[in-house]
């Protein structure tokens, strides 16, 4: 019996070996293909929302590779999941780069894992294309932002809300620095423009119950008109925007949010129709370049999955799309620097339109839209901006 | 000739950790820098790990919001590496009063230890005096992991909110990337703090107040009988545990080199409590099994099945979840606490056989 535990613990110790040596066996990628690496949350908490960017980038993948590749090679991808964690985020990131070797990264989405991988890609000098519309920060030398920033989406909402639903503004948001800095922003662009801010209200992100914040809005704002500019992280803009409706709110007054997209939209049905959403793409833009890439996307992953894809799966295809024209500029010469230098004034044809990357800050310019959620939980174009807008990630 | 009758009748439970400490050692020399920076991030939760078992394990105090502890060192060392370097979004001037410790690189190292000492010191104050036990020390320990996570995201002057802090990596005390040593030597740093954290461990289970904490654990009520205090006891070791889990959030930020809100939160601390069950509590051996398989068979299991193919790699959660379930359900007592018994019954049936041999 003695024997057996010693055994036991024997096998123990030989199998942590072997698992600890199998991960050395990989190699790099070869000759006549390019490695890049996609990390997403296949699981966890985000994993809905992510789905679209991963099917987007592997769609991406695959045209340009039956387009011939990227001057003649093909490109290798390997996938990881980082589980909506940061922490596993820097881990996959760290074996992508160490074990597989990819020249660079696509993927992300929550700003925590961003933060968090930006001290190994700066460690080991890879890029990343983050195809996400976030806060906004120092931009980072190797990071290529593909989604836009809040002036991008904020300049032009505020203004029209209040050309066409009402001059009075009641700012609610997580207290959060990324919804202070939207509701800031508006605040001043109300005065500005002459409007009237009625409330402001942060609240902490695990609220879920509004009734006294609704009461608050039903006895400020009375009976005249008003634009609800609610910035809510994920189940608190559930909550509120339920709750809103079934307090028979929604004919009164209009939600406005950078939040609302079409995953969201779908998910609160009734709930978030007639509220308006500002973000540089939605589904329904009629373009050829979006009937193409949606058409392509539903043959792919089936026709109900295109109809659920939002601005950040948009936002990865252009991020594949834009990190296959740099390499390709790149030539035979693939380093760091040489792509994150090609990046710089790089144009493409998107889904949204054409989209340029800005080389001062590693942004793109692109068009800012605004969007009316229809009943059926699809998001209409109302407003789009003649030109493409400068981004200010710092602003 | 006597020190290898000794080593013949240690329990089994030592020849284990012998044997983890030699893997150990081994490994760096034969594995690549990938995996040299998992180990020393496992390595970090190995301390982790220890500090829960003194405390769930010997004392019986099921700690569901362990992870406070493990949070609030390492983002001693967050707010710290972002004051002293300037962080592009530190706005503010300077630290408030209780924080200026962190203006220095040491101050902000035995912060990192004294914060969750202090902050166990104080709960465990009013529990143990309030004399709240079992169930309910388990649930108000989870309530505060779950407000601290929350707690941290709103402070966002300090913390960062949602985004978390970066910190330079791969340091002990300073804060300059200059000082950064490589996976290799950090790996060993780390390792010595284990066995530094293993023989405190040690040294307190085989003392006479690990003894009266296992009698804590046993039967409280007959310790006051006695005459002992277990409210003091229990303060004892909650704060110990609270250091030592706070040294394991600074040496698991400095290997990740960054920290954010889920370091504090409900989800890390139902992590802890897994490893330290499939383990096997009470006798630390457990504890550095269960986090050393348990992690590497998540490391494993999430690279073989994203190489797999794509679709499949959402299922490995599923098959770690399965696993985990099995080992809880066929063995309760945990790898190393089923191990300990097989050789126990052993041991008392060769006593057996002999006293039944020697009457015939």
């Amino acid at each position: 019996m003695k024997k057996l535990t010693r055994m036991i613990a024997v096998l123990l110790t030989v199998t942590m070996m072997v698992l600890a040596f199998a991960g050395c066996a990989k190699k790099g990628g070869s000759s006549d293909s390019i490695k890049i690496g996609l990390v997403f949350s296949l699981t966890g908490g985000t994993a809905i929302t992510e789905e679209s960017m991963y099917n987007s980038a592997v769609l991406a993948i695959d045209e340009i590779n039956a387009a011939g590749g990227i001057n003649g090679k093909k490109i290798e991808y390997v996938v990881k999941d980082y589980a909506t964690d940061p922490d596993t985020a820097v881990k996959v990131v760290k074996e992508m780069i160490l074990q597989d070797k990819v020249a660079a990264i696509v993927g992300l989405y929550t700003s925590a894992s961003r933060v968090a991988v930006e001290p190994i890609l700066e460690e080991y000098e890879i890029p990343l294309v983050y195809p996400t519309f976030y806060e906004g920060e120092e931009p980072n030398d190797y990071v290529i932002y593909t989604g836009c920033v809040p002036n991008q989406q904020g300049d032009y909402f505020v203004p029209y809300l209040y050309e066409n639903v009402s001059h009075n503004f009641y700012l609610l948001g997580t207290d959060t620095t990324y919804a202070q800095g939207i509701n800031a922003q508006a605040e001043a662009l109300i005065k500005e423009l002459g409007g009237k801010v009625v409330g402001n209200e942060l609240v902490s992100s695990d609220v879920t119950e509004f009734s006294d914040i609704i009461a608050k809005i039903k006895s400020t704002c009375g009976n005249d008109g008003c634009v609800i500019y609610a910035n809510l992280n994920g189940d608190s803009g559930t909550a509120f925007y339920t709750q809103f409706a079934a307090a028979g709110l929604s004919d009164k007054y209009t939600i406005a949010s950078f939040i609302m997209d079409e995953s969201f939209s779908t998910a609160l049905g009734s709930a978030a129709a007639n509220t308006y959403a500002s973000v540089n793409y939605f589904n329904s833009i009629d373009s050829e370049a979006n009937k193409a890439y949606l058409s392509a996307y539903g043959a792919k992953f089936g026709e109900a999955k295109a109809a659920a894809v939002t601005a950040v799966g948009e936002a990865t295809y252009d991020a594949v799309y834009l990190l296959s024209k740099s390499l390709e500029k790149c030539g035979n010469d693939i380093t760091t620097a040489n792509i994150m230098a090609n990046f710089a004034g790089l144009s493409f044809d998107a889904p949204q339109g054409t989209i340029t990357v800005d080389g001062d800050n590693n942004h793109i310019y692109c068009k800012a839209r605004i969007g009316l959620v229809q009943a059926d939980g699809t998001i209409k174009t109302v407003f789009e901006s003649d030109d493409v807008i400068k981004p200010e990630p710092t602003k | 000739m006597k020190i290898l009758k000794a080593f013949k009748n240690l329990p089994v439970n030592r020849y284990i950790d012998m044997a983890i400490l030699l893997f150990l050692l081994v490994f760096p020399f034969c594995s690549s820098t990938y995996w040299i920076y998992v180990m020393s991030g496992i390595m970090a939760y190995i301390i982790f790990a220890l500090s829960l078992d003194l405390l769930w394990g010997y004392t019986g105090l099921m700690s569901m919001g362990h992870s406070l502890l493990f949070g609030a060192g390492g983002y001693m060392i967050g707010i710290a590496c972002s004051y002293i370097n300037k962080a592009d979004w530190v706005e503010y001037e300077k630290l408030t009063w209780f924080l200026s410790p962190l203006s220095s690189e040491v101050g902000a190292f035995i912060m990192a230890l004294l914060l969750p000492a202090l902050i166990s010191f104080i709960i465990g104050f009013f529990m143990f005096s309030g004399k709240i036990q079992g169930v309910f020390f388990s649930l108000i320990t989870l309530a505060l992991s779950g407000v601290a996570e929350l707690f941290v995201i709103n402070q966002s002057k300090y913390t960062h909110g949602n985004s978390g802090i970066t910190v330079i990596s791969r340091t002990l005390i300073s804060d300059s990337k200059a000082d950064r040593m490589d996976d290799f030597t950090f790996y060993f740093v780390i390792l010595l703090f284990l066995v530094l954290a293993y023989a405190v461990c040690m040294l307190i289970v085989h003392s006479r107040v690990g003894k009266v904490l296992q009698a804590v654990r046993e039967n409280e009520s007959r310790l006051t009988f006695f005459g002992y205090k277990p409210s003091a006891f229990k303060m004892l070791i909650y704060t110990v545990s609270g250091a030592m889990a706070g040294l394991a959030g600074v040496l698991y930020v400095r290997t990740q080199g960054s920290v954010n809100s889920t370091a504090v939160g409900i989800n890390l601390a139902t992590l802890v409590l897994v490893w330290v069950a499939v383990g096997g509590r009470g006798n630390l051996t457990g504890a550095m099994v269960g986090t050393l398989v348990l992690q590497i068979a998540e490391t494993v299991l999430n690279s073989v099945f994203s190489g797999i193919s794509a679709d499949f790699a959402q299922y490995w959660k599923l098959v770690l979840g399965i696993i985990i379930l099995v080992i809880v359900f066929v063995i309760p007592k945990g790898i190393v606490g089923t191990v300990i018994d097989i050789q126990q019954k052993a041991r008392d049936q060769k006593r057996k056989d002999a006293i039944l041999s020697k009457e015939e």
